[in-house]
Protein backbone atom coordinates (compact mmCIF):
# COMPACT_ATOMS: atom_id res chain seq x y z
CA UNK A 1 0.00 0.00 0.00
CA UNK A 2 1.57 3.19 -1.06
CA UNK A 3 -0.80 5.76 0.26
CA UNK A 4 0.69 7.19 3.59
CA UNK A 5 -2.73 8.51 4.45
CA UNK A 6 -4.58 5.37 3.76
CA UNK A 7 -1.88 3.42 5.73
CA UNK A 8 -2.78 6.15 8.62
CA UNK A 9 -6.75 5.81 8.46
CA UNK A 10 -6.11 1.71 8.68
CA UNK A 11 -3.87 1.79 11.77
CA UNK A 12 -6.33 4.26 13.45
CA UNK A 13 -9.31 1.99 12.39
CA UNK A 14 -7.67 -1.00 13.61
CA UNK A 15 -6.52 0.91 16.69
CA UNK A 16 -10.74 2.10 17.60
CA UNK A 17 -11.42 -1.81 17.23
CA UNK A 18 -9.07 -2.43 19.82
CA UNK A 19 -10.47 -2.71 23.86
CA UNK A 20 -8.96 -0.23 25.84
CA UNK A 21 -8.78 1.10 28.98
CA UNK A 22 -10.49 3.98 30.08
CA UNK A 23 -8.98 7.07 32.78
CA UNK A 24 -11.32 7.21 36.01
CA UNK A 25 -10.21 10.82 37.15
CA UNK A 26 -9.74 12.35 40.74
CA UNK A 27 -12.65 13.08 42.62
CA UNK A 28 -16.06 12.20 43.33
CA UNK A 29 -16.99 9.27 40.86
CA UNK A 30 -20.62 7.44 40.74
CA UNK A 31 -20.46 4.07 39.03
CA UNK A 32 -22.44 0.91 39.75
CA UNK A 33 -25.01 3.08 42.55
CA UNK A 34 -21.96 3.69 44.99
CA UNK A 35 -20.63 7.77 45.00
CA UNK A 36 -16.86 7.03 45.93
CA UNK A 37 -14.39 9.76 46.41
CA UNK A 38 -10.65 8.92 44.43
CA UNK A 39 -7.68 10.68 45.74
CA UNK A 40 -5.58 9.85 43.06
CA UNK A 41 -6.74 8.19 39.47
CA UNK A 42 -7.99 5.03 38.31
CA UNK A 43 -8.36 2.81 34.71
CA UNK A 44 -11.63 1.57 33.92
CA UNK A 45 -11.26 -2.57 32.24
CA UNK A 46 -12.86 -2.63 29.40
CA UNK A 47 -13.45 -6.26 30.64
CA UNK A 48 -16.11 -6.63 33.32
CA UNK A 49 -16.47 -9.82 35.07
CA UNK A 50 -20.60 -8.83 35.06
CA UNK A 51 -23.04 -6.66 34.32
CA UNK A 52 -23.30 -4.79 37.83
CA UNK A 53 -20.03 -4.37 38.27
CA UNK A 54 -17.25 -1.99 37.29
CA UNK A 55 -13.60 -3.23 37.35
CA UNK A 56 -10.77 -0.45 38.07
CA UNK A 57 -7.08 -1.18 38.48
CA UNK A 58 -3.96 1.64 38.99
CA UNK A 59 -0.88 -0.52 38.14
CA UNK A 60 -2.36 -3.39 36.29
CA UNK A 61 -4.62 -6.22 37.02
CA UNK A 62 -2.29 -8.72 38.53
CA UNK A 63 -1.20 -5.79 40.82
CA UNK A 64 -3.92 -4.54 42.22
CA UNK A 65 -7.75 -4.27 40.90
CA UNK A 66 -10.95 -2.58 42.48
CA UNK A 67 -14.25 -4.15 41.73
CA UNK A 68 -16.99 -1.76 42.43
CA UNK A 69 -20.86 -3.57 42.96
CA UNK A 70 -23.75 -2.60 42.78
CA UNK A 71 -27.76 -2.34 42.53
CA UNK A 72 -27.33 -6.13 42.53
CA UNK A 73 -30.81 -7.38 42.78
CA UNK A 74 -31.81 -10.48 43.99
CA UNK A 75 -31.08 -13.86 41.91
CA UNK A 76 -27.76 -12.01 40.60
CA UNK A 77 -24.90 -13.40 40.69
CA UNK A 78 -21.77 -11.29 41.49
CA UNK A 79 -19.54 -11.97 38.29
CA UNK A 80 -20.60 -13.92 35.13
CA UNK A 81 -19.67 -17.38 35.36
CA UNK A 82 -16.51 -18.17 33.28
CA UNK A 83 -17.72 -21.52 32.74
CA UNK A 84 -21.65 -22.77 31.49
CA UNK A 85 -20.53 -25.97 33.71
CA UNK A 86 -19.85 -23.66 36.70
CA UNK A 87 -23.05 -22.04 38.10
CA UNK A 88 -21.90 -18.52 40.13
CA UNK A 89 -23.78 -18.20 43.95
CA UNK A 90 -26.43 -15.75 43.98
CA UNK A 91 -27.61 -12.66 46.13
CA UNK A 92 -30.70 -12.83 48.20
CA UNK A 93 -31.75 -9.84 50.53
CA UNK A 94 -32.04 -11.83 53.50
CA UNK A 95 -28.33 -12.75 53.38
CA UNK A 96 -26.26 -12.28 56.89
CA UNK A 97 -22.58 -11.14 56.91
CA UNK A 98 -21.59 -15.24 56.77
CA UNK A 99 -23.55 -15.60 53.62
CA UNK A 100 -22.00 -12.47 51.85
CA UNK A 101 -19.03 -13.49 52.98
CA UNK A 102 -19.72 -17.30 51.35
CA UNK A 103 -20.86 -15.48 48.39
CA UNK A 104 -17.63 -13.16 47.61
CA UNK A 105 -15.37 -15.90 48.09
CA UNK A 106 -16.91 -18.41 45.94
CA UNK A 107 -17.65 -16.15 43.64
CA UNK A 108 -13.91 -15.26 43.62
CA UNK A 109 -12.96 -18.83 43.45
CA UNK A 110 -15.01 -19.71 40.21
CA UNK A 111 -14.15 -16.57 39.13
CA UNK A 112 -10.93 -18.09 38.76
CA UNK A 113 -11.32 -21.84 37.43
CA UNK A 114 -12.13 -23.26 40.96
CA UNK A 115 -8.54 -23.70 41.73
CA UNK A 116 -7.43 -20.93 43.78
CA UNK A 117 -7.86 -20.85 47.97
CA UNK A 118 -9.39 -17.78 48.58
CA UNK A 119 -9.71 -16.96 52.27
CA UNK A 120 -11.86 -14.47 54.51
CA UNK A 121 -11.22 -13.23 58.16
CA UNK A 122 -11.11 -10.25 60.29
CA UNK A 123 -15.12 -9.77 59.39
CA UNK A 124 -16.34 -7.21 61.09
CA UNK A 125 -18.92 -4.15 61.43
CA UNK A 126 -18.52 -0.70 59.52
CA UNK A 127 -21.03 2.11 58.80
CA UNK A 128 -21.74 2.35 55.43
CA UNK A 129 -23.83 5.44 53.60
CA UNK A 130 -25.20 5.72 57.21
CA UNK A 131 -26.46 2.54 57.88
CA UNK A 132 -25.46 -0.96 59.04
CA UNK A 133 -22.58 -2.83 56.65
CA UNK A 134 -19.61 -4.20 57.49
CA UNK A 135 -16.21 -5.49 55.57
CA UNK A 136 -13.74 -8.03 55.51
CA UNK A 137 -10.24 -9.32 54.74
CA UNK A 138 -9.16 -11.40 52.02
CA UNK A 139 -6.08 -13.02 51.07
CA UNK A 140 -5.43 -15.88 47.85
CA UNK A 141 -2.25 -16.70 45.88
CA UNK A 142 -2.86 -16.32 42.22
CA UNK A 143 -2.59 -19.35 39.83
CA UNK A 144 1.02 -18.03 39.22
CA UNK A 145 1.77 -17.95 42.74
CA UNK A 146 1.50 -14.29 43.43
CA UNK A 147 0.29 -13.71 46.89
CA UNK A 148 -2.72 -11.23 46.81
CA UNK A 149 -4.57 -9.18 49.90
CA UNK A 150 -7.80 -7.31 50.14
CA UNK A 151 -10.54 -5.76 51.78
CA UNK A 152 -14.04 -5.77 51.27
CA UNK A 153 -16.93 -3.01 52.04
CA UNK A 154 -20.63 -4.47 51.53
CA UNK A 155 -24.15 -3.29 52.68
CA UNK A 156 -26.80 -5.32 51.94
CA UNK A 157 -29.64 -1.94 51.09
CA UNK A 158 -33.16 -3.15 50.98
CA UNK A 159 -33.18 -5.75 48.32
CA UNK A 160 -29.93 -4.46 46.70
CA UNK A 161 -26.31 -5.06 47.23
CA UNK A 162 -23.50 -2.91 47.19
CA UNK A 163 -20.13 -3.49 47.27
CA UNK A 164 -16.66 -2.49 46.80
CA UNK A 165 -13.48 -5.41 46.50
CA UNK A 166 -9.83 -4.47 46.94
CA UNK A 167 -6.97 -6.77 46.17
CA UNK A 168 -3.67 -6.00 45.58
CA UNK A 169 -0.40 -7.93 45.15
CA UNK A 170 0.61 -8.11 49.10
CA UNK A 171 4.31 -7.10 47.99
CA UNK A 172 4.61 -2.99 47.98
CA UNK A 173 0.83 -2.88 46.27
CA UNK A 174 -1.33 -3.41 48.80
CA UNK A 175 0.47 -1.67 52.00
CA UNK A 176 1.17 1.26 49.41
CA UNK A 177 -2.51 1.73 49.05
CA UNK A 178 -4.15 0.72 52.07
CA UNK A 179 -4.84 4.29 53.64
CA UNK A 180 -6.49 5.52 50.08
CA UNK A 181 -8.86 2.08 50.34
CA UNK A 182 -9.49 3.23 53.75
CA UNK A 183 -10.66 6.70 53.27
CA UNK A 184 -11.88 5.60 49.69
CA UNK A 185 -14.21 3.27 52.02
CA UNK A 186 -15.22 5.57 55.00
CA UNK A 187 -16.76 8.10 52.41
CA UNK A 188 -18.40 5.29 49.95
CA UNK A 189 -22.43 6.28 49.85
CA UNK A 190 -25.14 4.61 48.25
CA UNK A 191 -26.88 6.85 45.33
CA UNK A 192 -28.89 3.99 43.59
CA UNK A 193 -29.34 4.26 39.54
CA UNK A 194 -32.29 4.86 38.42
CA UNK A 195 -34.16 2.79 36.36
CA UNK A 196 -31.69 -0.39 37.09
CA UNK A 197 -33.42 -4.00 37.94
CA UNK B 1 -25.80 -50.87 18.09
CA UNK B 2 -24.68 -47.50 16.91
CA UNK B 3 -21.27 -46.94 15.76
CA UNK B 4 -19.11 -45.35 18.83
CA UNK B 5 -21.36 -47.98 21.29
CA UNK B 6 -20.09 -51.00 18.74
CA UNK B 7 -16.39 -49.40 18.81
CA UNK B 8 -16.59 -49.17 22.52
CA UNK B 9 -17.43 -52.67 23.44
CA UNK B 10 -15.52 -54.10 20.97
CA UNK B 11 -12.22 -52.13 22.36
CA UNK B 12 -13.56 -53.18 25.99
CA UNK B 13 -13.75 -56.90 24.90
CA UNK B 14 -10.36 -56.75 23.64
CA UNK B 15 -8.55 -54.96 26.25
CA UNK B 16 -10.36 -56.79 28.71
CA UNK B 17 -8.88 -60.18 26.96
CA UNK B 18 -5.30 -58.78 27.23
CA UNK B 19 -5.86 -58.53 30.99
CA UNK B 20 -7.33 -61.46 31.75
CA UNK B 21 -4.33 -63.54 29.31
CA UNK B 22 -2.05 -61.28 31.49
CA UNK B 23 -0.32 -58.75 29.55
CA UNK B 24 3.29 -57.97 30.65
CA UNK B 25 3.55 -54.44 30.50
CA UNK B 26 7.85 -53.58 30.23
CA UNK B 27 9.25 -49.89 31.02
CA UNK B 28 10.38 -47.79 27.41
CA UNK B 29 13.97 -46.75 29.14
CA UNK B 30 16.24 -47.88 32.01
CA UNK B 31 15.67 -46.23 35.00
CA UNK B 32 17.88 -42.87 35.79
CA UNK B 33 17.25 -42.50 32.04
CA UNK B 34 17.75 -38.42 30.58
CA UNK B 35 16.84 -38.17 26.82
CA UNK B 36 20.00 -36.58 25.04
CA UNK B 37 19.05 -32.93 25.20
CA UNK B 38 19.40 -32.16 21.65
CA UNK B 39 16.70 -34.70 20.31
CA UNK B 40 12.94 -33.49 20.83
CA UNK B 41 12.69 -35.65 23.81
CA UNK B 42 15.23 -34.15 25.47
CA UNK B 43 13.63 -30.16 24.22
CA UNK B 44 10.79 -31.51 26.11
CA UNK B 45 11.79 -32.99 28.93
CA UNK B 46 14.01 -29.34 29.33
CA UNK B 47 10.98 -27.65 29.28
CA UNK B 48 9.35 -29.63 31.84
CA UNK B 49 12.07 -29.38 33.96
CA UNK B 50 11.43 -25.56 34.07
CA UNK B 51 7.89 -26.03 34.78
CA UNK B 52 8.10 -28.51 37.91
CA UNK B 53 10.93 -25.72 39.32
CA UNK B 54 7.81 -23.52 39.86
CA UNK B 55 5.93 -26.54 40.77
CA UNK B 56 8.57 -26.87 43.62
CA UNK B 57 8.53 -23.18 44.72
CA UNK B 58 4.26 -23.10 44.73
CA UNK B 59 2.64 -22.09 47.30
CA UNK B 60 -0.65 -24.29 46.42
CA UNK B 61 1.67 -27.23 47.18
CA UNK B 62 0.45 -28.52 50.38
CA UNK B 63 3.56 -29.37 52.19
CA UNK B 64 3.04 -31.39 55.17
CA UNK B 65 5.69 -33.47 55.50
CA UNK B 66 4.12 -36.76 56.62
CA UNK B 67 1.58 -36.89 53.91
CA UNK B 68 4.60 -36.29 51.63
CA UNK B 69 6.49 -38.87 52.27
CA UNK B 70 4.03 -41.12 52.87
CA UNK B 71 2.34 -40.71 49.07
CA UNK B 72 6.40 -40.84 48.17
CA UNK B 73 6.60 -44.14 50.11
CA UNK B 74 3.67 -45.54 47.90
CA UNK B 75 4.97 -44.08 44.76
CA UNK B 76 8.18 -45.69 45.19
CA UNK B 77 6.85 -49.11 46.17
CA UNK B 78 4.55 -49.18 42.77
CA UNK B 79 7.29 -48.20 40.62
CA UNK B 80 10.29 -50.12 42.05
CA UNK B 81 13.90 -49.43 40.25
CA UNK B 82 12.15 -46.12 38.81
CA UNK B 83 11.49 -44.80 42.97
CA UNK B 84 14.66 -42.20 41.93
CA UNK B 85 12.97 -40.94 38.66
CA UNK B 86 9.70 -39.90 39.85
CA UNK B 87 8.92 -37.00 42.82
CA UNK B 88 5.65 -36.20 43.63
CA UNK B 89 3.76 -32.82 44.62
CA UNK B 90 0.48 -32.89 46.56
CA UNK B 91 -0.88 -29.67 45.06
CA UNK B 92 -3.94 -28.04 47.17
CA UNK B 93 -6.78 -28.64 44.56
CA UNK B 94 -10.56 -29.93 45.16
CA UNK B 95 -10.91 -31.44 41.54
CA UNK B 96 -10.49 -34.81 41.24
CA UNK B 97 -6.96 -35.29 39.44
CA UNK B 98 -3.78 -36.52 39.18
CA UNK B 99 -0.92 -36.26 36.58
CA UNK B 100 2.42 -37.13 34.82
CA UNK B 101 5.22 -35.12 33.18
CA UNK B 102 7.13 -36.66 30.80
CA UNK B 103 10.72 -36.21 33.04
CA UNK B 104 9.03 -37.69 36.16
CA UNK B 105 7.23 -35.12 37.94
CA UNK B 106 4.07 -36.45 39.64
CA UNK B 107 1.08 -34.15 40.32
CA UNK B 108 -1.35 -35.28 42.93
CA UNK B 109 -4.82 -32.65 43.79
CA UNK B 110 -6.15 -33.16 47.21
CA UNK B 111 -9.65 -33.82 45.22
CA UNK B 112 -8.34 -37.21 44.74
CA UNK B 113 -7.60 -37.72 48.37
CA UNK B 114 -11.05 -37.02 49.63
CA UNK B 115 -12.08 -39.77 46.58
CA UNK B 116 -10.36 -42.66 47.46
CA UNK B 117 -11.83 -45.50 50.17
CA UNK B 118 -8.20 -46.59 50.94
CA UNK B 119 -4.80 -47.09 50.17
CA UNK B 120 -5.22 -49.47 47.47
CA UNK B 121 -7.89 -47.12 45.62
CA UNK B 122 -5.15 -44.66 45.55
CA UNK B 123 -2.50 -47.05 44.31
CA UNK B 124 -4.47 -47.54 41.43
CA UNK B 125 -4.74 -43.53 40.14
CA UNK B 126 -0.74 -43.24 41.42
CA UNK B 127 0.11 -46.85 39.44
CA UNK B 128 -1.91 -45.60 36.27
CA UNK B 129 0.26 -42.33 36.23
CA UNK B 130 3.44 -44.17 36.67
CA UNK B 131 2.51 -46.35 33.59
CA UNK B 132 2.27 -43.05 31.81
CA UNK B 133 5.64 -42.06 32.49
CA UNK B 134 7.29 -45.56 32.16
CA UNK B 135 5.53 -46.48 28.58
CA UNK B 136 6.84 -42.36 27.45
CA UNK B 137 3.37 -41.62 26.54
CA UNK B 138 4.15 -37.87 26.16
CA UNK B 139 6.90 -37.74 23.64
CA UNK B 140 4.85 -40.79 21.65
CA UNK B 141 1.93 -38.58 21.66
CA UNK B 142 3.79 -35.24 20.82
CA UNK B 143 5.81 -37.43 18.14
CA UNK B 144 2.30 -38.92 16.17
CA UNK B 145 0.79 -35.83 16.45
CA UNK B 146 4.07 -34.11 14.22
CA UNK B 147 3.62 -37.25 12.03
CA UNK B 148 0.26 -37.31 10.97
CA UNK B 149 0.09 -33.27 11.11
CA UNK B 150 2.65 -33.30 8.18
CA UNK B 151 1.12 -36.15 6.76
CA UNK B 152 -2.34 -34.44 6.72
CA UNK B 153 -0.67 -31.30 4.79
CA UNK B 154 0.19 -33.20 2.15
CA UNK B 155 -3.17 -34.92 1.69
CA UNK B 156 -4.86 -31.79 2.02
CA UNK B 157 -2.40 -30.72 -1.24
CA UNK B 158 -3.92 -33.40 -3.13
CA UNK B 159 -7.25 -32.84 -1.71
CA UNK B 160 -7.61 -29.33 -2.95
CA UNK B 161 -6.94 -29.93 -6.73
CA UNK B 162 -10.15 -32.18 -6.45
CA UNK B 163 -12.43 -30.78 -3.98
CA UNK B 164 -11.20 -27.02 -3.92
CA UNK B 165 -11.28 -27.06 0.15
CA UNK B 166 -7.91 -27.14 2.25
CA UNK B 167 -7.64 -29.04 5.29
CA UNK B 168 -10.22 -31.83 5.59
CA UNK B 169 -6.94 -34.38 6.00
CA UNK B 170 -5.67 -31.63 8.90
CA UNK B 171 -9.30 -31.45 10.42
CA UNK B 172 -9.43 -35.59 10.55
CA UNK B 173 -5.73 -35.38 12.49
CA UNK B 174 -7.79 -33.87 15.82
CA UNK B 175 -9.98 -36.86 16.03
CA UNK B 176 -7.36 -39.46 15.04
CA UNK B 177 -4.94 -37.86 18.06
CA UNK B 178 -7.76 -37.72 20.63
CA UNK B 179 -8.56 -41.24 20.18
CA UNK B 180 -4.27 -42.28 20.19
CA UNK B 181 -5.01 -40.36 23.62
CA UNK B 182 -7.64 -42.53 24.77
CA UNK B 183 -5.38 -45.73 23.72
CA UNK B 184 -3.06 -44.54 25.51
CA UNK B 185 -4.93 -43.93 28.96
CA UNK B 186 -6.33 -47.45 28.31
CA UNK B 187 -2.59 -48.50 28.48
CA UNK B 188 -2.04 -46.83 31.49
CA UNK B 189 -4.84 -48.38 33.02
CA UNK B 190 -4.03 -51.90 32.59
CA UNK B 191 -0.07 -51.25 33.37
CA UNK B 192 -1.40 -49.26 36.42
CA UNK B 193 -3.19 -52.27 37.20
CA UNK B 194 -0.19 -54.92 36.72
CA UNK B 195 1.74 -52.59 38.65
CA UNK B 196 -1.14 -52.89 41.83
CA UNK B 197 -1.08 -56.22 41.72
CA UNK B 198 3.12 -56.31 41.61
CA UNK B 199 2.89 -54.53 44.76
CA UNK B 200 0.19 -56.57 47.09
CA UNK B 201 -2.70 -54.11 46.14
CA UNK B 202 -6.09 -55.54 45.65
CA UNK B 203 -6.05 -54.91 41.51
CA UNK B 204 -10.28 -55.29 42.96
CA UNK B 205 -9.57 -51.21 43.82
CA UNK B 206 -9.23 -49.53 40.41
CA UNK B 207 -12.24 -50.82 38.91
CA UNK B 208 -14.02 -49.77 42.68
CA UNK B 209 -12.54 -46.82 42.47
CA UNK B 210 -14.22 -45.80 38.80
CA UNK B 211 -17.34 -47.25 39.65
CA UNK B 212 -17.85 -44.79 42.40
CA UNK B 213 -16.50 -41.91 40.38
CA UNK B 214 -18.86 -42.91 37.63
CA UNK B 215 -21.55 -42.93 40.37
CA UNK B 216 -20.36 -38.97 41.28
CA UNK B 217 -20.35 -37.70 38.45
CA UNK B 218 -23.78 -39.33 37.65
CA UNK B 219 -25.09 -36.73 40.03
CA UNK B 220 -23.69 -33.71 38.07
CA UNK B 221 -25.29 -34.24 34.58
CA UNK B 222 -23.02 -31.18 33.20
CA UNK B 223 -19.45 -32.71 33.44
CA UNK B 224 -19.16 -35.69 31.64
CA UNK B 225 -22.07 -35.02 29.09
CA UNK B 226 -19.87 -35.00 25.89
CA UNK B 227 -18.54 -36.25 22.22
CA UNK B 228 -16.87 -39.41 22.93
CA UNK B 229 -14.91 -37.91 19.42
CA UNK B 230 -13.94 -35.18 21.16
CA UNK B 231 -12.70 -37.01 24.58
CA UNK B 232 -9.19 -37.35 25.82
CA UNK B 233 -9.96 -39.81 28.36
CA UNK B 234 -12.34 -43.13 28.24
CA UNK B 235 -15.48 -42.37 30.26
CA UNK B 236 -15.59 -43.15 34.14
CA UNK B 237 -17.74 -46.11 32.88
CA UNK B 238 -15.64 -47.63 30.32
CA UNK B 239 -12.30 -47.28 32.45
CA UNK B 240 -14.87 -49.21 35.09
CA UNK B 241 -15.77 -52.23 32.84
CA UNK B 242 -12.46 -52.75 31.24
CA UNK B 243 -10.55 -52.67 34.52
CA UNK B 244 -13.01 -54.87 36.18
CA UNK B 245 -12.23 -57.58 33.45
CA UNK B 246 -8.82 -57.17 33.60
CA UNK B 247 -8.85 -56.87 37.14
CA UNK B 248 -10.15 -60.67 37.47
CA UNK B 249 -7.28 -61.97 35.97
CA UNK B 250 -5.30 -61.19 39.27
CA UNK B 251 -7.45 -62.07 42.03
CA UNK B 252 -7.01 -60.48 45.69
CA UNK B 253 -3.93 -59.92 46.76
CA UNK B 254 -4.83 -57.48 50.27
CA UNK B 255 -8.69 -57.39 50.21
CA UNK B 256 -8.48 -54.96 53.50
CA UNK B 257 -7.09 -52.02 51.06
CA UNK B 258 -5.30 -50.55 54.07
CA UNK B 259 -7.90 -48.06 54.23
CA UNK B 260 -6.95 -47.38 58.11
CA UNK B 261 -3.47 -46.15 57.46
CA UNK B 262 -5.03 -43.68 54.37
CA UNK B 263 -7.92 -42.47 57.20
CA UNK B 264 -5.15 -41.51 59.84
CA UNK B 265 -3.18 -39.65 57.42
CA UNK B 266 -5.61 -37.65 55.92
CA UNK B 267 -7.76 -36.91 58.98
CA UNK B 268 -5.90 -34.21 60.45
CA UNK B 269 -6.26 -32.14 56.58
CA UNK B 270 -9.33 -33.32 56.32
CA UNK B 271 -10.90 -30.16 57.73
CA UNK B 272 -9.09 -28.09 55.17
CA UNK B 273 -9.45 -30.17 52.12
CA UNK B 274 -13.12 -30.46 52.69
CA UNK B 275 -13.67 -26.69 52.98
CA UNK B 276 -11.92 -26.26 49.38
CA UNK B 277 -14.05 -28.79 47.86
CA UNK B 278 -17.66 -26.84 49.22
CA UNK B 279 -16.32 -23.73 47.57
CA UNK B 280 -16.60 -25.32 44.23
CA UNK B 281 -21.03 -25.48 45.13
CA UNK B 282 -20.73 -29.27 43.46
CA UNK B 283 -23.51 -30.13 46.07
CA UNK B 284 -24.80 -33.31 44.93
CA UNK B 285 -20.92 -34.64 44.79
CA UNK B 286 -20.43 -33.09 47.84
CA UNK B 287 -23.30 -35.02 49.32
CA UNK B 288 -21.76 -38.17 47.87
CA UNK B 289 -18.16 -37.67 48.84
CA UNK B 290 -19.79 -37.01 52.98
CA UNK B 291 -21.85 -40.39 52.98
CA UNK B 292 -18.53 -41.97 51.80
CA UNK B 293 -16.29 -40.54 54.43
CA UNK B 294 -19.19 -41.24 56.89
CA UNK B 295 -19.05 -44.35 56.13
CA UNK B 296 -15.36 -44.68 56.44
CA UNK B 297 -15.07 -43.12 59.96
CA UNK B 298 -13.65 -39.46 59.15
CA UNK B 299 -13.86 -37.41 61.87
CA UNK B 300 -17.50 -37.12 62.96
CA UNK B 301 -18.06 -33.73 64.30
CA UNK B 302 -16.57 -32.82 61.01
CA UNK B 303 -18.18 -34.92 58.57
CA UNK B 304 -21.33 -33.38 60.60
CA UNK B 305 -20.22 -29.49 60.10
CA UNK B 306 -19.79 -30.13 56.18
CA UNK B 307 -22.93 -31.83 55.88
CA UNK B 308 -24.57 -28.51 57.68
CA UNK B 309 -22.30 -26.14 55.26
CA UNK B 310 -23.58 -28.19 52.24
CA UNK B 311 -27.18 -27.72 53.13
CA UNK B 312 -26.50 -23.73 54.77
CA UNK B 313 -25.04 -23.65 51.05
CA UNK B 314 -27.33 -25.49 49.05
CA UNK B 315 -30.80 -23.60 50.36
CA UNK B 316 -32.89 -26.33 48.00
CA UNK B 317 -36.28 -26.43 49.49
CA UNK B 318 -35.78 -28.44 53.40
CA UNK B 319 -32.00 -27.42 53.59
CA UNK B 320 -32.44 -24.63 56.29
CA UNK B 321 -33.96 -27.37 58.98
CA UNK B 322 -31.42 -30.18 57.08
CA UNK B 323 -28.26 -27.71 58.34
CA UNK B 324 -29.71 -26.85 61.51
CA UNK B 325 -29.87 -30.45 62.28
CA UNK B 326 -26.60 -31.33 60.97
CA UNK B 327 -24.52 -28.80 63.19
CA UNK B 328 -26.69 -29.35 66.34
CA UNK B 329 -25.61 -32.65 65.92
CA UNK B 330 -21.66 -31.98 65.25
CA UNK B 331 -21.75 -30.20 68.25
CA UNK B 332 -22.75 -33.03 70.20
CA UNK B 333 -19.91 -35.50 68.50
CA UNK B 334 -16.31 -35.37 69.94
CA UNK B 335 -14.22 -32.06 68.47
CA UNK B 336 -16.75 -30.22 67.04
CA UNK B 337 -15.18 -27.42 64.75
CA UNK B 338 -16.19 -23.71 66.55
CA UNK B 339 -17.51 -22.51 63.05
CA UNK B 340 -20.20 -25.17 64.03
CA UNK B 341 -21.56 -22.84 66.84
CA UNK B 342 -21.12 -19.67 64.51
CA UNK B 343 -23.07 -21.33 61.65
CA UNK B 344 -25.93 -22.49 63.66
CA UNK B 345 -26.32 -19.03 65.92
CA UNK B 346 -26.50 -17.24 62.71
CA UNK B 347 -29.10 -19.74 61.28
CA UNK B 348 -31.31 -19.36 64.69
CA UNK B 349 -30.81 -15.40 64.08
CA UNK B 350 -32.55 -15.57 60.87
CA UNK B 351 -35.38 -18.03 62.57
CA UNK B 352 -35.51 -15.08 65.35
CA UNK B 353 -35.11 -17.47 67.85
CA UNK B 354 -32.66 -14.69 69.87
CA UNK B 355 -32.13 -16.14 72.77
CA UNK B 356 -30.40 -19.48 71.35
CA UNK B 357 -28.56 -17.54 68.75
CA UNK B 358 -27.02 -15.26 71.58
CA UNK B 359 -26.13 -18.72 73.65
CA UNK B 360 -24.44 -19.84 70.36
CA UNK B 361 -22.54 -16.61 69.73
CA UNK B 362 -21.26 -16.73 73.08
CA UNK B 363 -20.17 -20.22 73.02
CA UNK B 364 -18.15 -19.64 69.84
CA UNK B 365 -15.93 -17.54 70.91
CA UNK B 366 -15.73 -19.67 73.91
CA UNK B 367 -14.43 -22.52 72.04
CA UNK B 368 -12.56 -19.75 69.71
CA UNK B 369 -10.96 -17.03 71.69
CA UNK B 370 -8.91 -15.93 68.67
CA UNK B 371 -11.37 -15.72 66.25
CA UNK B 372 -10.79 -12.95 63.65
CA UNK B 373 -14.31 -12.24 63.00
CA UNK B 374 -14.91 -11.44 67.16
CA UNK B 375 -15.82 -7.63 66.08
CA UNK B 376 -19.12 -8.84 64.29
CA UNK B 377 -19.78 -11.55 66.93
CA UNK B 378 -19.73 -9.25 69.63
CA UNK B 379 -22.10 -6.68 68.00
CA UNK B 380 -24.11 -9.75 67.60
CA UNK B 381 -24.03 -10.86 71.05
CA UNK B 382 -24.42 -7.46 72.01
CA UNK B 383 -27.44 -6.49 69.79
CA UNK B 384 -29.38 -9.65 70.89
CA UNK B 385 -28.07 -9.07 74.79
CA UNK B 386 -30.50 -5.85 74.61
CA UNK B 387 -32.93 -7.25 72.06
CA UNK B 388 -33.63 -9.86 75.19
CA UNK B 389 -33.66 -7.77 78.07
CA UNK B 390 -36.58 -4.94 76.45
Amino acid sequence: MNNPVAVLLLMLLLAGCAPHYSLVAPGEVSAQGLTLELSKPWNKSPFSPGPRVALWTRDGEVLNQLFVIGDLNEGESLFKSPSKEVAMPTFSADMLPNELVDLTVTSLKLLYGGELTVTASNLRPQTVSGGMGFRFKLAHYTREGLYREGDVLARADGDRLYMVIFVAAKTHYYPSQLAEIERLFETARITPTKGKG
Amino acid sequence: MPVQIRYLAITALMLGALGAMGADYAPDFDPDYRPVPSSDEGGLWYRVDKLEADVRNSPHRVRDTELNDYLAAMVCALAGDFCSSIRVYLIDNPHFNASMAPNGMMLVHTGLLLRVEDEAELAAVLGHEIAHFLRSHQIKQWRNLRDSAASAVWIDVGLVMFTGIYGLAQMSTVGAALSYNRDQEREADLYGLQLLAASGYDPGAAPRLWTAIAEERALDASKESRNPFFATHPTAEDRQQTLHRAALAYGDHRPDGAAGELRAMLAPHYFAFMRGHLQLQEYEQTEYLLGKHRRLGYPEGQVAFFTGELHRLRKAEGDGDKAIAAYSRALQLPDPPPDAYRELAYLKLKDNAAPEALQLFQRYLAAHPDATDKAMIDYYIESLGTQIHE
